[in-house]
């Protein structure tokens, strides 16, 4: 409980803001998202997808890294160089605006590539020369490059502790606490559930704003214990010479600031890895969508969880009563920060599928087409149906059917319905009535061979996971097993951040382990 | 009892480095647990949101706020205690408890298991219990206990016959334990003696025991972990005494609401964001208390969840002037009254 009690005392921190502004991240900040905003919905053409994605990269990259801008882990030469590359390459075919553009952007990328500035850092480091005790943590928004910035903070003689968000949701307490980043991604509480008498907000001088400290509640005759509610702004650390700007670019404060948009895509961004046709509009017929979030894990991938509830089980490992590391399937929308989850790189549920119709042997085509029969018929009768979904469902329940969950019984991972005594009135209503039993029957075969092949699962992930699994997780965050069934293992991992901004995705890329795209 | 009279009130805590007197905030929780309690005797339908910078400890201290307020009217909540008349017709299977009529006494045990008959025969009238089948199928040991030296007590959910089955019957000690009078503040021998379900923690179930094994110590007593003190079980627990329970977060709120709420529990404390946004429409007691973390993911969208039932609320609720004088830092805290159900 003395730990809870840290907390308590940290209730009111201190918080303040120091913006940093650098001459030549401005121009290319500046310059990128002009760019941007001109090539608008064409990004998404094969002209202009690659070099817009790789600009997203890098604009995330320096507004979050407190690394010098030379380093080899931004690796903003290179793509400098690729974008120039590439502007050769479309000179002909691309517009003359935004082709000028784009060389400004390249330029302004190859010049910061050159610096050996680190303006984050520095910008940490000011804000840390007003006093105070205690241990000092600073915030990154990725564990991807966490050695390289502990590194780059010990040569500027400032020994720190480098870490994410998630170490400021727990109940380990701070003297200090420094964020590096546009304050439009932090997660929830970091700022009105401190765990540091003081709390520091550096970034770039061009973002938006933080609001003020908003509390939980809002509305209503809320009694309120001592809460922080402003944030102190601090004068901008200026750094970087005048660099040489190319005509055409206008002073950088002229140009608009970045808005919220701008910042929620990157943090959407950070799950660049994704193929491109996810995020296009879904063609009829195509993969069912669902909403979906972002999720940062501990070992620098990310994973999509599905935001309601129904949608995926995915493997959860906690301590049981005894401290024992115990799998269990829970509902993926229910998972949170802090979790431990068992994800491999393909899809579980195709996955599980497989394996269900392994077990189903031969007969594993038949019964799928009469899965997917059935189904298929209901959610034409509902395209057909004058009212739809609920002419249907007031169908059904007029001829008896207990429940009708058609959002669920059209839904792709549907097998049957709950009750035998529904599905009888569901194949009637589709004119098969006299088929019912048998199909039951067969559509309970795929249920068993389903429930087994997700048994199995847990119960091989149970096996695999020992006590030494736990150890390394809590040191760690996370940890590979081999699985007994199948060559490639699994990995345990602890979620760390959730990203804001929602995503629509096919169900099938849900809860799978992804790394994002190194160019 | 004077305002002001709270369980573990001037308690220290047994920490690594000795003992620590209990954190204000912690005792702040005890007693807005208390309150709680006050507004279910009353008669009021209430729901009392508090935000939270941590969520650990605060659902803990509520429950056993609310349970050791409610024992000060115990006696009507209390499972009846049946004579041998009426036992004659309890139907056999039925879970029951037997404690001894001289309670406490020393050196008693009280016993849990299922009831297989109330028989007259040449030791007198006696109950028995049935105990496990022996090998072969045979009817197991059977335990049986003189009618006049012992009281049965129903055992309705969380107790299942299926728990029961195939094990001897459970005994333990009676009594309240050493310290336990420096803590609570109920009547001690009423609220050792009955089993009851005075108030449902919905939460992660491994944490939620975890923060019970918290030992306090009034001065000058032995130390006692929280969970002796508010009698905390989990569903599939039998043969404890009982005076709270704690369900999983991730359990079906459809399936487990109306056992919960057969039991009339007076108090429901909701243990968490992801708990609160799940768990806020079951309605479990009358009651609710809701703990949201400001750390959570979910803290919107339980506090979403919250606002939704506030907007159908029959008046705010002001809480009393001494618990808003004592408001921790870093809390927030509203309440409102709810319309009664229909039970």
């Amino acid at each position: 409980m003395l730990d809870a009690d840290g907390v308590y005392q940290r209730a009111d921190a201190e918080i303040a803001e120091q913006p940093v502004r650098h001459s030549g991240v401005s121009t290319f900040m500046h310059a990128a998202s002009q760019l941007l905003r001109a090539v608008g919905e064409s990004e998404g053409s094969d002209l202009w997808r690659q070099s817009c994605a790789e600009i997203r990269r890098a604009r995330w990259l320096i507004g979050t890294v407190p690394l010098p801008l030379n380093s080899g882990a931004l690796g903003l030469r290179e793509t400098a160089e690729a974008l120039a590359g590439r502007a050769r390459v479309i000179e002909r075919v691309a517009d003359r605006g935004l082709l000028r553009q784009f060389d400004a952007v390249a330029d302004a990328l190859r010049n910061l590539g050159r610096e050996r500035e680190n303006p984050l850092a520095r910008g940490v480091m000011k804000y840390l020369e007003s006093p105070g005790a205690g241990s000092v943590l600073v915030v990154v928004t990725s564990r991807a490059h966490q050695d390289d910035a502990v590194a780059a903070f010990t040569a500027l003689r400032c020994p720190v502790d480098v870490g994410t968000a998630r170490d400021l949701a727990g109940t380990c307490v701070y003297g200090a606490a420094v964020v590096v980043g546009p304050v439009g991604w932090l997660p929830p509480g970091v700022l009105n559930a401190p765990r540091a008498s003081r709390i520091g907000l550096v970034h770039y001088d061009f973002y938006r704003e933080p609001q003020d400290v908003w509390p939980l509640f809002g509305e209503g005759p809320v009694r309120r214990g001592r809460m922080p509610s402003r944030i102190i702004r601090r004068p901008s650390l200026l750094l970087g010479g005048a660099q040489g700007l190319r005509a055409g670019i206008p002073e950088a404060s002229e140009t608009p600031e970045l808005t919220g948009f701008d910042v929620l895509s990157l943090a959407g961004e950070a799950v660049a890895g994704l193929p491109a046709d996810v995020l296009e509009q879904p063609a009829p017929g195509a993969h069912e969508r669902v909403a979906a979030q972002a999720a940062q894990l501990a070992d620098g991938s990310f994973v999509l969880l599905p935001r309601d509830a129904g949608v995926q089980k995915v493997l959860l490992v906690e301590a049981d009563d005894e401290g024992r590391p115990a799998v269990e399937a829970v509902d993926a929308a229910t998972v949170t920060i802090g979790d431990a989850v068992v994800l491999r790189g393909g899809s579980y549920y195709q996955s599980l599928v497989e394996r269900a119709d392994a077990a189903l042997g031969e007969d594993a085509l038949m019964l799928r087409e009469i899965q997917r029969a059935w189904k298929a018929q209901l959610r034409d009768r509902v395209a057909r149906h004058r009212d739809g979904v609920h002419g249907v469902a007031a169908d059904l329940k007029s001829q008896g059917a207990t429940t009708a969950n058609l959002g669920y019984w059209t839904g792709p991972w549907c097998i049957r319905t709950r009750l035998k005594a529904d599905f009888t009135v569901v194949m009637r209503y589709l004119g098969r009535g006299d088929e019912a039993d048998h199909a039951w029957d067969a559509l309970g075969r795929i249920d068993h061979a389903h429930r087994s092949a997700g048994r199995n699962y847990a119960e091989v992930v149970q096996r695999a996971v020992s006590g030494g699994t736990w150890e390394t997780l809590q040191s760690d965050q996370w940890c590979d097993i081999s699985l007994d069934d199948t060559e490639a293992g699994a990995r345990v991992v602890l979620i760390d951040v959730l990203l804001p901004g929602q995503l629509t995705v096919p169900v099938h890329y849900l809860c799978r382990l992804r790394s994002p795209e190194v160019p | 009892m004077a305002e002001g009279g709270s369980a573990l009130r001037g308690a220290y805590l047994s920490t690594e480095g000795g003992w620590r007197k209990l954190p204000e905030w912690a005792v702040w929780f005890v007693r807005a647990g208390g309150w709680a309690a006050e507004l279910s005797e009353a008669g009021d339908s209430a729901v009392v949101a508090l935000s939270v910078p941590a969520r650990e400890y605060a659902a803990v201290l509520l429950a056993l706020g609310s349970v050791d307020r409610t024992s000060w009217t115990a006696q009507s909540r209390a499972e009846r205690e049946l004579g041998f008349e009426q036992a004659w017709v309890l139907p056999a299977g039925t879970c029951v408890r037997i404690v001894p009529a001289d309670f406490p006494g020393a050196g008693k045990r009280a016993y849990s298991g299922l009831f297989l008959r109330a028989v007259e025969n040449h030791h007198g009238k006696v109950y028995e219990l049935s105990g496990r089948p022996g090998p072969g199928g045979r009817p197991g040991m059977v335990s049986w206990f003189p009618a006049d030296r012992y009281r049965i007590q129903t055992l309705p959910w969380p107790d299942q016959p299926g728990d029961y089955t195939d094990r001897n019957r459970f005994s333990e000690e009676t009594g309240a334990p050493g310290g336990a009078s420096g803590l609570l503040t109920g009547p001690l021998d009423e609220y050792y003696r009955h089993c009851s379900l005075d108030c449902v923690l919905v939460g992660v179930v491994s944490t939620v025991l975890a923060e019970a094994q918290e030992v306090a110590a009034a001065p000058g007593c032995p130390g006692l972990s929280l969970q002796e003190l508010m009698r905390l079980r989990g569903v599939h627990s039998p043969g404890n005494h009982y005076r709270s329970v704690v369900l999983s977060s991730r359990s079906d709120p459809e399936e487990i609401r109306d056992p919960v709420r057969s039991r009339k529990p007076a108090v429901a404390v909701l243990d968490g964001a992801a708990t609160v946004r799940r768990w806020m429409a079951a309605s479990l007691a009358e009651v609710t208390m809701a703990v949201v973390e400001r750390t959570s993911p979910s803290a919107v969208a339980a506090a979403d969840a919250l606002y939704a039932n506030r907007a159908r609320r029959q008046a705010d609720l002001p809480m009393p002037a001494g618990l808003v004088r004592a408001l921790p830092a870093g809390v927030e805290a509203l309440a409102w009254r709810t319309r009664r159900r229909q039970w």
